[in-house]
């Protein structure tokens, strides 16, 4: 089957940093889920990698069986012509409004803490046209991207927690699981299907990486690091904030604020606050960019350029919707998008790749053109 | 500013079919026609004050009226 448009080819080094950018870029939901899991969060962080495991392998051998194909396409292998196109439809309904309500967080962000009299449709805009830029440029530019951006984000994180010493206390981890469980799940399965799940859509991604052989090992990595960094942070603020991280509208921000350099409250939380914008909005070019392959492949377009402006306007429609319904929205985090995720990115694959080994497929070895 | 929006929109338009004319990319042409059309259509009607419903609220109201799955 043929590939698509993009001739770029990323490393598999970069892949790690990759998918660990994209993970972070979903921190936001850290603001829900402290709301029900204050002093567990870490439980939850943890527990989530865990459970992710047998999800992830299931993306990697998709990919093993398939290596140069994206999931449309493996779609339209598996499950035949129209089947597979109905599918495959349903996932980029998905990618689009992912698209908006991801890109809708930085601004709404940027506008709640930052700068409250700017309308967020303002940085919206602004954040989108940078997408389109980046989508223009090809999966090769996106890629480098995330080795600047990786070491920086770990680097700030770990400083910020060593600044933060001298006001957390181990107390404020327990106790242990001593909240109702419906809570405990509600955070886990939001932490699991955001933060983690939508990885799934880097199956649009590997078939571009070069180091076939080490897919496996460096997902993993990327996978491992995305979860540190995530717990880094949970700990980082149930050690300062405990029981208070639960009633506080963005704990994560109300923390970083707390730094103090030499007695003196540093106001330094900008420079963390602005790499966490930035890693939101790379996740947003990705889930941009694999929005246009899967709109080109479906459509068996000559390139996804063509489609860039199109795809673009209707993402600034949908987040313009997701503004009138800002309320519902934060509501929809932690209780409809968790689910649809989990049917769409977890469940879905699991049927793909069971009916790929029923019918074993592929038929030529991998590699090989099948077309 | 609707008709703002429709000067904005018209120039993106001008901007985005010239590449696949001067190519002969008729396909393209027409599926970057349909999905502008799409896309113009929710932003002008968003601005003419139509409140669209948002898709996550009538996937909850499936999970939760249909499946009866809730929190």
């Amino acid at each position: 089957m043929e590939m698509s448009s993009e001739k770029g080819r990323i490393p598999g080094s970069e892949l790690i940093f990759m998918l660990s950018n994209f993970m972070l870029g979903s921190i936001y939901v850290t603001t829900y889920t402290f709301g029900f899991t204050p002093r567990n969060e870490w439980l939850v962080v943890i527990l989530a990698g865990i459970i992710y495991i047998p999800f992830a392998l299931i993306n990697i051998k998709l990919s093993d069986r398939f290596p140069n194909e994206n999931i449309i396409q493996i779609n339209d292998r598996v499950f035949g012509r129209v089947l597979g196109k109905v599918v495959s439809v349903v996932y980029c309904l998905f990618l689009l409004p992912a698209c908006a309500v991801n890109l809708r967080f930085p601004s709404a962000f940027l506008t709640n803490i930052f700068m409250l009299e700017t309308p967020f449709i303002v940085f919206a805009l602004f954040l989108l046209l940078l997408c389109v830029w980046i989508a223009k440029k090809g999966i090769e530019t996106i890629s480098r991207v995330s080795i600047v951006l990786s070491p920086l984000i770990i680097f700030f994180i770990i400083t910020y927690s060593l600044l933060l010493t001298n006001k957390m206390d181990v107390s404020r981890l327990l106790p242990v699981f001593d909240i109702p469980p419906k809570k405990f799940i509600q955070s886990f399965n939001t932490i699991l299907s955001i933060y983690m799940g939508e990885s799934f859509f880097f199956s649009m991604i590997l078939p571009y990486v070069k180091d076939k052989k080490n897919i496996r090992k460096n997902y993993f990595i990327g996978l491992a690091l995305g979860v540190f960094v995530m717990l880094v942070i949970a700990l980082m603020v149930t050690l300062v904030l405990g029981n208070v991280a639960s009633i506080s509208t963005a704990p994560l921000v109300q923390t970083v604020r707390l730094v103090e350099v030499l007695n003196i409250n540093a106001r330094i939380e900008f420079i963390f606050m602005s790499f966490l914008v930035i890693v939101a909005f790379y996740k947003c070019c990705i889930l941009f960019y694999a929005a246009l392959l899967a709109l080109e492949t479906l459509l068996k377009l000559k390139s996804y350029k063509v489609i860039i402006i199109p795809v673009a306007i209707m993402v600034f429609g949908l987040i313009m919707i997701t503004a009138a319904n800002s309320v519902t929205l934060a509501e929809d985090s932690t209780n409809s998008i968790p689910l649809v995720i989990f049917a769409l990115l977890f469940v879905l694959p699991i049927i793909t790749l069971i009916t790929a080994a029923a019918r074993k497929l592929p038929k030529t070895p991998p590699g090989g053109d099948s077309a | 500013m609707i008709f703002a929006e429709i000067f904005i929109l018209a120039g993106l338009a001008i901007i985005g079919i010239r590449a696949p004319i001067r190519k002969k990319w008729w396909k393209e042409l027409a599926v970057f026609i349909i999905l502008f059309l799409i896309g113009a259509s929710l932003m002008i009607m968003q601005a003419a004050g139509l409140k669209l419903p948002f898709i996550l609220d009538s996937i909850e109201g499936f999970f939760e009226n249909v499946l009866h799955f809730k929190y």
